[in-house]
């Protein structure tokens, strides 16, 4: 009787785990899908004009610029980040991938949250109070639509960016090294993924060093991706801004 | 704050099927949440499951004269078409779905444990071992986030049949899965 009573008890963490691993079930529709839907009838509207087919270039100019532009401002000289992949955030076949080269392409600067959220389309979120190290912001737009990034960088005194922000419609891609080290943290309640780390060139290849200062916080609101990263602050401060994202 | 909740909050739609402009936004709110609804309902291949959401969102848009509600009432309703086509296919092709599940039971390859590690996976391969209705009614309340009085309410049945087979699947995947809280939470 006691055997069986015990069997019959779902343990709290059991059930934590499987309602975690469903609620943070975030698989999305292909490109193929939302082409299809692009010639939808109900997307014969106004909101037609506002969509584009998915632009392959496009996608791979925004993941492109989102990184560079974010490891740009947190990097010291000399080091450079790099992708070798867009299509979604995963793991490289290992810690070394292919370099980036060319020219850093920076996106549009705008004057204001109001008007990079006309641009993209979405409410973002900013910081209810910014932390007294923060002297300026600046923010980027880039990508296009339905594709629409906006990078909001904290500034300091010296005019280095302390932490920056990256929000998007929909998925957020970044890759990161086949050893790289993920770490699922709440922020709020949604769970979010953290990592250290960032790929090092190294000639005409890259090498994932997680050891490299950077620490990167995704998560999502809605349909809304956030990202934050930061060379200069820790985990649990990094975790304390997107709590205090509003 | 369940889904309907943050879907109302974050988009704020008065009416969503009141005309095509309206429907237009309601789709592109919607339509990640019902994929991914259908996804965990039926399972791979993704191609069955996009062209499932899609015919759920093709069928309410030649439907939704009839629909009358509020935004929260129109999540409700694409989603049990949603569940009507999934429940249908599942019933015309009843052998094939008992092979993916005989095969599931096999040992994982090497391969197949790595796919594993990725938490879309496990949640798509724990619910394979639960019936259709138990997935059902998982995915309602911890995927939409809604309670067990609402999916009483919403498909039609008693709060405690609801209760005891969410309790059933738990348990059954407790069983199955005896380390998943310690996996999960600790080797992330």
């Amino acid at each position: 009787m006691t055997h069986n009573q015990l069997n019959d008890q779902i343990h709290p963490a059991a059930e934590q785990a499987i309602s975690a691993l469903l609620r943070d079930f975030g698989e999305h529709p292909s490109k193929e899908f939302h082409a299809r839907h692009a010639e939808a009838p109900w997307m014969q509207a106004s909101v037609t004009k506002q969509r584009r087919p998915f632009g392959w270039h496009g996608m791979l100019m925004a993941s492109l610029t989102l990184l560079l532009i974010s490891l740009w401002f947190a990097a010291p000289s000399g080091f450079v980040a790099a992708l070798s992949e867009f299509f979604g955030l995963y793991r490289a076949p290992s810690d070394t991938v292919e370099s980036v080269s060319g020219p850093i392409i920076f996106p549009d600067s705008v004057a204001t949250v109001a008007e990079a959220e006309a641009l993209v389309g979405f409410d973002i979120l900013t910081p209810a109070q910014l932390p007294p190290e923060i002297h300026s912001i600046e923010i980027n737009v880039d990508g296009e639509q339905p594709d629409m990034f906006a990078h909001i960088h904290y500034l300091d005194a010296g005019n280095n960016a302390r932490v920056s922000l990256t929000a998007k419609q929909g998925p957020l891609y970044l890759q990161i090294g086949a050893t790289a080290e993920v770490e699922i943290v709440q922020v709020g309640n949604a769970s979010a993924e953290y990592f250290q780390g960032g790929f090092i060139n190294n000639g005409t290849v890259a090498v994932w060093n997680s050891n490299y200062p950077n620490k990167t916080l995704r998560w999502q609101v809605g349909d809304i991706s956030y990202m934050l990263s930061s060379v200069n602050l820790s985990k649990q401060e990094l975790i304390n801004f997107a709590l205090s994202l509003q | 704050m369940d889904l309907i909740t943050r879907v109302r909050d974050v988009f704020g739609v008065a009416h969503p099927l009141a005309d095509q402009a309206s429907f237009a936004l309601f789709y592109q709110q919607t339509h990640a949440v019902v994929f991914r609804y259908v996804y965990m309902l039926h399972g791979s291949p993704k191609s069955d499951v996009e062209d499932y959401t899609a015919e759920a969102f093709a069928r309410a848009w030649k439907q939704r004269h009839r629909f009358s509600g509020n935004d929260e009432a129109a999540l409700g309703w694409i989603i049990t078409i949603a569940r009507r086509i999934v429940i249908d296919q599942h019933r015309r092709v009843s052998s094939a779905v008992t092979q993916q599940r005989d095969q599931a039971d096999l040992p994982p390859t090497p391969e197949q444990q790595a796919l594993l590690r990725e938490r879309q996976q496990l949640a798509l391969e724990l619910l394979n071992h639960v019936s259709l209705t138990q997935r059902d009614h998982l995915i309602m309340r911890y995927f939409l986030g809604w309670r067990v009085q609402t999916i009483a309410q919403h498909l039609g049945c008693s709060e405690s049949s609801v209760s005891v087979s969410i309790h059933r699947a738990l348990k059954l995947l407790q069983n199955r899965y005896p380390t998943l809280a310690e996996d999960l939470f600790h080797d992330a």
